[in-house]
């Protein structure tokens, strides 16, 4: 009876060390978070100029007010008191409200949120589609037209703004040729948005059945997907690319073909060695999407992420910027771990604390 | 073994070396266990084992690179890790070290010469025209072009850049110079001039020799004693010709039967002439 | 002496067809390999022709730079440096021309041809597990079901002396030892019924008593299964002790050939004989100085295009500055070099000088 038990929990426990490898790296998030919380914390009240001052700018205020100001914007008590109200507020998504407009900052966040989302989503599945394709077709035959194209298109890697190819496309599309919508945002302005399900415009629309509205949005999108794609597949392409050859040329891949492995084998473990760095490029490249493609947004009047976190920073909306950063450098750590969880599980010698050799 | 009248340069007393101390390496037994040595100016010593046997981690801790567990190893009486900076100069000075792997023992931004003259003035006090004479003397020993070694690492072939290593350490005008592994990696029709040179060198300038290696045939020539290393233990030692010719040792002897060549293919075919060899007579 | 073969066709996948020994599981005809450089071309195997006979067990032995182990990449197909250049007037494995197919940037593999390499940590795909490479390898190459598979996989693993194949299947590559990782290699190349194996210094890294177990390995398991065998190694006793023939390279020419038995005794060409004479042996451990080759700045090749060993042969003369042919000799030996002839007296002085 004892033996069975014992075995029991032995064996849970021999279960939980074989799989240590992937929650020790999910238990490292929460570590993440809690850091970047603190620097944004300590960064934000670095900014020059008096809050209070700002927010009522300028106005004639009795000091009492201020006081009920400084104490609504969390500044008063010690710095130590302040940082716990801060985490506090912080998990239970109180970002309070924009210093500028006096919205309430996750409301707006969590609006635009699901936009940029559908945006930088749809955009990266289909560059890293492309970018799989094209770089086994630029290894596989690489004197070909479409290797010859591929090659220095990779080699461009981020060298066409993205802007400029926004610029072009709503002149040629647009303008010119009258093929695609204007660029007045995700929809046409007329129509009426679906009621919320998901959140998400594009799958809002599926669930209502919607389809005038889910043409509109297809058709809005088209040209800043096909934007972000074209100028950030060269970035995903270029490693691509440079971890085939490198993989195809290694030993593994010579001793898979002397050996007599069949072809389709050879092709995965070339594939499967090749993939983590690009993997880590995808997770980086989501990471920038979600903040960085403001000019994008801006030229599509998409109300996105970005333009929130420019404006946020030129006015020095203090309460904005947190609830800014704090949400996208959170969803960038979950992409991260995504990005980690995968690459570990395609290449095992990644994964932390298993035996690297059985004798000495 | 060595001379009983010669002053020890360099003492092994019962040093065992245990690496890792987590519960799951307890059952890890030391990479050396118990091993003693005496070395002198007359030592020429042969340590051969296989990979796991310790001889690497024994090098190691002769030259101070590692602290034993327990023992101790002296030079010249005193503890190598007790050493006061100046003693451990002239430590450093007497007792050199080469190992295998040249291609990383180089700086790659530095010419071999730099390399080559930098621990001359440093350990000898020289300036640097007294030390580039001696690396250029050190050279001609070893059969290196002076021109030569105004290159880069990475420009010389891995025997060439295996004797400027040897020259690197022969400048110093050591007292004892251990080798690790320093033919196993050369070519076999190479690997007679470094050993001709280290015995010579060694007999001519009353230096010891520690040679570490895991090829028999190699160390049982440049050796006059030979100390057989199995599991971090000493399994065997003695005079080179005692240990080849007339070991004792089940260990030691299957050792050397891998080199002579008795070692034939379990299912003997018939030695039929291939046909192809008689038409290549034709 | 050589012959030149009639009715080979250069064209693509058109098979080859040899007036010479037509059962000759390989057979390969002026193999030349060169890489492009800055300046030119470097030629690391320079008209290497050879075959072997179903069965045979052959060595080919020399120095880093001699030019073996390109010359064996290159009989693979797996040479697939961008600056190399293969050229042959044929390599034929099993009657079918290899030589004309299509240079692909994956090589395709050559069914009944395997290969192993020197280092199995770096050579064995780290991401599959033992079990999945050899269950795979075994059903490409046979009408086998999974489970079948999995059952010949273990027996492999058995064959290759593993004591406990079910741990090493569900293993990776690099959580096994050394000589555990030699092993698996060697299952794997055999598993799938090569009709040729090549092994490119299979136990160069291991010790030397693994070495010989490895090798004893390999000798039994393809003599077992008629497979031949090409071992290419630096080493010229192991190869002494394992193959029936030996082929001496040197420079990216074959400089020699004899049956390896007695190579030792009746080796003609100055370089084999100064190589027999320089690797340490438990018997020159006694000599006070080793016997040695003197070293050449150059490498393995004169410069001035004569014979590749004439800068470190203490017996060239005038007629070196030209590449020699390989002669014929009695006993079955051929060699390159302007000390023999085909009259066997001058052969017989030839070696007694240079002995």
């Amino acid at each position: 009876m004892t033996d069975h038990k014992e075995s029991a929990g032995t064996r849970t426990l021999e279960v939980l060390r074989k799989q240590r490898w992937w929650f020790t790296r999910v238990l490292v998030l929460p570590v993440h978070l809690f850091f970047f919380a603190a620097a944004v914390f300590f960064l934000v009240r670095m900014i020059p100029g008096d809050p209070v001052e700002q927010l009522t700018g300028g106005q004639n205020v009795s000091a009492a007010k201020m006081e009920q100001i400084r104490a609504s914007l969390g500044l008063t008590g010690s710095v130590f008191s302040q940082f716990i109200h801060y985490l506090h507020n912080v998990v239970t998504l109180h970002f309070g409200n924009s210093m500028v407009d006096g919205l309430s900052v996750w409301g707006e966040l969590s609006q635009r949120l699901p936009e940029t989302i559908e945006l930088t989503v749809i955009a990266m599945v289909i560059a890293t589609a492309l970018t799989v394709v094209m770089g086994l077709a630029a290894v596989l035959k690489p004197r070909s037209i479409l290797a010859k194209i591929l090659v220095p298109y990779a080699r461009t890697a981020g060298a066409i703004p993205d802007f400029v190819l926004g610029v072009l496309g709503i002149l040629l599309f647009y303008s010119t040729f009258r093929l695609l919508p204007a660029p007045d945002g995700l929809y046409a302005p007329t129509l009426n948005p679906d009621p919320t399900v998901t959140g998400f415009p594009l799958l809002d629309a599926l669930f209502a059945g919607d389809t005038v509205m889910f043409g509109s949005i297809c058709a809005h999108l088209v040209l800043p997907v096909a934007v972000l794609v074209i100028a950030y597949t060269p970035l995903l392409l270029k490693i691509f690319l440079r971890a085939l050859e490198e993989a195809v040329d290694a030993p593994p891949t010579r001793f898979r073909i002397a050996a007599g492995a069949s072809r389709k084998t050879v092709l995965l473990s070339v594939v499967r060695r090749a993939a983590p760095s690009a993997v880590a490029m995808m997770g980086t490249l989501f990471g920038f999407m979600l903040g960085g493609v403001v000019v994008v947004e801006q030229l599509f009047a998409i109300p996105g992420m970005g333009l929130y976190g420019v404006n946020a920073v030129n006015s020095s909306d203090r309460t904005a910027l947190e609830g800014f950063l704090i949400l996208v450098a959170t969803i960038s750590l979950v992409v991260f771990l995504i990005v980690d969880l995968i690459n570990m599980m395609i290449d095992p010698r990644r994964r932390p604390g298993l035996a690297k050799d059985g004798a000495s | 073994m060595p001379n009983d009248n010669a002053l020890a340069i360099v003492e092994v007393e019962n040093v065992t070396k245990e690496f890792g101390n987590t519960r799951a390496h307890r059952k890890r037994r030391p990479a050396v266990d118990g091993v003693s040595l005496t070395i002198d100016h007359a030592t020429r010593l042969g340590i051969v084992g296989e990979s796991g046997s310790g001889k690497s981690t024994l090098s190691r801790l002769i030259v101070g690179l590692e602290t034993p567990t327990s023992g101790r190893v002296a030079y010249r009486g005193l503890n190598v890790h007790l050493m006061t900076p100046s003693v451990m100069r002239e430590f450093r000075k007497n007792v050199q070290m080469i190992s295998q792997d040249t291609s990383s023992s180089f700086d790659p931004t530095r010419t071999l010469r730099d390399s080559v003259r930098r621990p001359a003035q440093e350990l000898l006090g020289v300036d640097k025209s007294t030390a580039d004479a001696l690396v250029d003397e050190t050279l001609a020993m070893v059969g290196i072009a002076p021109w030569m070694v105004d290159r880069k690492p990475g420009d010389v072939s891995g025997g060439q850049r295996q004797r400027i290593a040897i020259a690197r350490s022969l400048v110093v005008k050591p007292a004892l110079i251990l080798c690790d592994e320093v033919v196993s990696a050369l070519d076999v029709s190479v690997q007679g001039t470094v050993l001709n040179l280290l015995k010579t060198y060694c007999d001519e300038n009353q230096a010891g020799l520690i040679f570490v290696s895991h090829g028999l045939p190699a160390t049982a020539f440049v050796s006059k004693d030979i100390v057989v290393m199995r599991n971090g233990v000493i399994v065997e030692q003695g005079p080179v010709d005692d240990v080849i010719h007339h070991s004792k040792n089940l260990y030691t002897k299957t050792l050397i039967d891998a080199y002579k060549g008795s070692a034939r293919p379990l299912i003997s075919k018939p030695v039929a002439r291939s046909p192809l060899l008689e038409e290549a007579a034709r | 002496m050589r012959t030149t073969t009639e009715g080979t066709h250069r064209g693509d996948d058109a098979p080859a067809t040899s007036t010479r020994a037509s059962n000759a599981v390989l057979d390969v005809e002026n193999l030349t390999v060169r890489y492009k450089v800055a300046d030119g071309y470097f030629t690391a195997v320079d008209n290497v022709s050879f075959r072997v006979a179903p069965g045979e067990q052959v060595a080919i032995v020399g120095e880093s730079g001699s030019g073996k182990t390109n010359t064996c990449l290159a009989i693979a197909g797996v040479l697939t440096h961008p600056n190399a250049v293969i050229e042959a007037d044929a390599v034929t494995f099993q009657g079918t021309s290899i030589a004309q197919r299509k240079r692909a940037r994956l090589p395709h593999r050559i069914p009944g041809l395997a290969m192993v390499f020197q280092d199995a940590s770096t050579s064995l795909d780290p991401v599959w597990t033992v079990g999945s490479q050899l269950i795979d390898i075994l059903r490409a190459t046979q009408k086998i079901s999974r489970k079948n598979a999995k059952a010949k996989a273990a027996e492999w693993l058995l064959k290759v002396g593993m004591a406990e194949p079910e741990r090493v299947m569900k293993s990776r590559p690099y959580e096994l030892s050394g000589g555990m990782r030699q092993r698996v290699m060697v299952a794997l190349a055999l598993a799938g019924n090569p009709r040729l194996l090549i092994a490119d210094e299979p136990t160069s890294a291991l010790d030397a008593t693994l070495s010989v177990e490895i090798m004893q390995l390999l000798v039994a398991l393809t003599t077992e299964t008629g497979t031949g065998l090409i071992l290419v190694t630096h080493d010229i006793h192991l190869g002494q002790a394992f193959t029936e023939r030996m082929l001496v390279m040197y420079g990216g020419r074959i400089v020699e050939e004899g049956p390896s038995s007695t190579l030792d005794t009746t080796a003609v060409h100055p370089y084999t004989q100064a190589l027999m004479r320089s690797v340490p042996t438990l018997e020159s451990a006694g000599l006070d100085v080793l016997p040695t080759i003197p070293v050449a700045a150059t490498g393995q090749h004169d410069p001035a295009g004569g014979c590749s060993f004439r800068p470190r042969c203490d017996q060239a003369h005038d007629a070196c500055a030209v590449p020699p042919q390989r002669t014929g000799l009695a006993d079955g030996n051929s060699a390159a070099c302007w000390l023999v002839s085909t009259e066997s007296e001058l052969a017989l002085t030839a070696s007694a000088k240079g002995a």
